[in-house]
């Protein structure tokens, strides 16, 4: 057992790189803005350079890109004035946001929310009623929501990341509106100008709590992974097991037309559908031969049990029904509770697919019983699956896992 | 310069809301993923099940009895859940045996505190819990310096445990008989506080 128990990444190694991240973030955050202010001797160059530093930095790790990417957008920006700055800027977040595919309809979405709410902030205060920000504010929130929503429902993502940063909306609102009061009134600037503040502002909030959701998100995501892998501790199961099935998931999923945002709870019940076995006594799991009836109806519990377990974290409540169905059959002669097609949740019938799939090829995957059968080839393995469509599995899904398969086995080649 | 100003404070505002923010999202992910790892650690056995609960409330009662700072409260309440972590590397028919454990047994159950600190150790969510892990069954004589929250979940998962095969009155006393060797004083102090608010 303690061989197992090896340590992998170090905490301590994770520190030293994000410290040195800050600390080449700073560094060029610096030399950036005394470039500006040597290149065009206005504080406002200045000012606008450091908003751009931390929006750019903040975006890169949003994305997980290296904040060196950024360097030559800094450079241009401080040497340049104001305007080319905002160009850049623009310029730099289609960028990042394109070298990812996964964030750029998000951006999308939020950037056009807030650009069409700053727009409307902006003119209503300047043109009038400069000293009532807190009802710009309340303006500014309804307009981004309402255009984030919408965008956000025309492209597929779900209704709450639209709302997601809500309370930050309000407050953040609050603060540009106020802002832009401000501006106005001490300075009688053009509309221009405060848009283009407003602007700068908005997207370092917006990007730092999206970063700030992003990383507590991915914790979660590692505490999950550290759940499922708690079965390597008490049972001959391998981790990469785990990780195939949630690779294998997340493309069958796609294929099968389950929206993005939901292939991440997908991942989850991937990685966690057999937790319920870490309650059945490791000698019925590793036993060689047949089982007995009673033997077998102690393996039977393991769905409940996953269920169950899994229920207790409140975001995972969604995902525990998927658990729970993972080893029924379409014919309805699987257990526990004998659904019948439709009736069994798509994901389930996603997750049993592949779960067979993966314990046929790989020997070792799965605890009971096929641990001593030797492992076939993936060929077999789908022409088994082909077979048994239609009364063990989904056909459809069965279609679509062929296709991931081919495909991964291409990308392998 | 007045509007450079304001707008610095703000976003200086902005991002001082945001770092107060963000733990605490954290810490309660984390919470909910602890309590999930001891529900499945927990089915192991009959004899532990609902035993984890129970310590974390006892635990966070001491924790707050001693008014401790924030941080080291959510140690002490993560912690309680996660103690027995390393009890999922010991054979479940061994976990849920009636009759009295061989020497050897023994020998594989005390080692749980050292499987599961490692085990945490690679789950990045909770590694910076390992240490109170690790300590969560050590004496306090011999050991002294070990972190307060391992303590704090030393006395109150052997109290919830004394109650359940004793009952409470008998508890508190097997508990404070042990106060100084196993137990660290000021903590049993503050159980009995806790324990006779509650009565």
């Amino acid at each position: 057992m303690a061989a197992r128990l090896t340590k992998s990444r170090t905490a301590k190694h994770e520190v030293s790189e994000r410290t040195l991240e800050v600390v080449v973030a700073m560094a060029i955050t610096l030399l950036a803005c005394s470039g500006a202010y040597f290149a065009t001797k206005q504080i406002d160059s200045v000012f606008f350079v450091l908003l751009f530093t931390c929006a750019t930095f903040l975006q890169g790790r949003l994305l997980n890109r290296n904040v060196l990417v950024h360097v030559p957008f800094l450079v241009v920006a401080s040497l340049t004035s104001f305007w080319y700055g905002l160009i850049l800027m623009g310029v730099g977040t289609l960028l990042t946001s394109l070298a990812s595919q996964k964030g750029l309809r998000k951006l999308t979405a939020v950037f056009a929310g807030e650009l069409a709410a700053v727009l409307v902030t902006g003119a209503l205060i300047s043109r009038l009623i400069p000293e009532m920000w807190l009802v710009a504010g309340v303006v500014f929130v309804l307009v981004r929501s309402g255009v984030s929503v919408l965008v956000a429902s025309r492209t597929g993502l779900p209704l709450d990341f639209a709302t997601i940063s809500g309370g930050w909306a309000l407050v953040a609102g609050m603060a540009y509106a106020s802002t832009a009061t401000a501006v106005h009134y001490f300075e009688r600037a053009e509309i221009s100008q405060i848009v283009v503040v407003c602007f700068g502002l908005l997207a370092i909030a917006y990007l730092g709590t999206t970063y700030g959701f992003q990383r507590a998100r991915e914790d979660f995501q590692k505490g999950i992974t550290g759940l499922s892998g708690l079965l390597n501790y008490s049972h001959t199961y391998t981790g990469s097991h785990s990780r195939r099935v949630a690779y294998l998931a997340r493309e069958t999923g796609r294929r099968l037309g389950i929206a993005e945002w939901k292939l991440d709870q997908v991942v989850q019940a991937a990685l966690l559908h057999d937790i319920g076995k870490i309650a059945v006594d490791e000698r019925i799991l590793e036993k060689p031969g047949r089982l007995t009836d009673e033997e077998f109806a102690k393996i039977k519990e393991h769905p409940g049990i996953g269920e169950a377990i899994v229920a207790s974290v409140s975001e995972l409540t969604g995902i525990s029904t998927w658990i729970r169905h993972h080893h029924e059959r379409v014919d309805g002669r699987g257990y526990p509770d004998g659904l019948v097609g439709k009736q069994i949740p798509l994901e389930s019938r996603l997750i049993c697919v592949i779960d067979a799939y993966d314990a046929m090829t790989g020997s070792t995957s799965d605890g009971h019983r096929r641990l001593y059968r030797d492992p076939v080839s993936s060929q077999e393995a789908i022409e088994e699956l082909v077979r048994c469509s239609g009364s063990q599995f989904d056909p459809t899904v069965v279609k679509k896992f062929k296709k991931v398969v081919a495909e991964t086995q291409v990308k392998l080649l | 310069m007045i509007a450079i100003g304001l707008t610095a404070a703000f976003l200086l505002g902005c991002i001082l809301l945001l770092v107060g923010h963000l733990p605490r999202l954290r810490r309660e992910r984390t919470l909910s993923v602890a309590r999930s790892i001891s529900h499945a650690v927990e089915s192991r056995s009959p004899f532990l099940r609902g035993m984890t609960d129970e310590t974390h409330d006892v635990a966070t009662m001491i924790a707050e009895e001693l008014r401790l700072p924030s941080n080291v409260r959510f140690d002490v309440g993560t912690g309680a859940y996660l103690c027995d972590l390393g009890l999922c590397s010991v054979p479940s028919h061994i976990l849920s045996k009636t009759s009295e454990w061989t020497a050897e047994e023994q020998l594989m159950f005390d080692k749980h505190a050292e499987a599961g600190a490692n085990i945490a150790r690679n789950i990045p969510a909770i590694s910076s819990l390992a240490n109170v892990i690790q300590y969560h069954h050590t004496k306090f004589e011999s050991e002294p310096r070990t972190p307060i929250a391992s303590r704090i979940i030393s006395v109150s998962a052997d109290y919830v445990r004394y109650c359940r095969s004793y009952g409470k009155d008998r508890a508190l006393v097997v508990i404070e008989r042990e106060s100084g060797l196993q137990y660290d004083p000021g903590i049993v102090t503050a159980l009995k506080r806790v324990v006779h608010s509650l009565a």
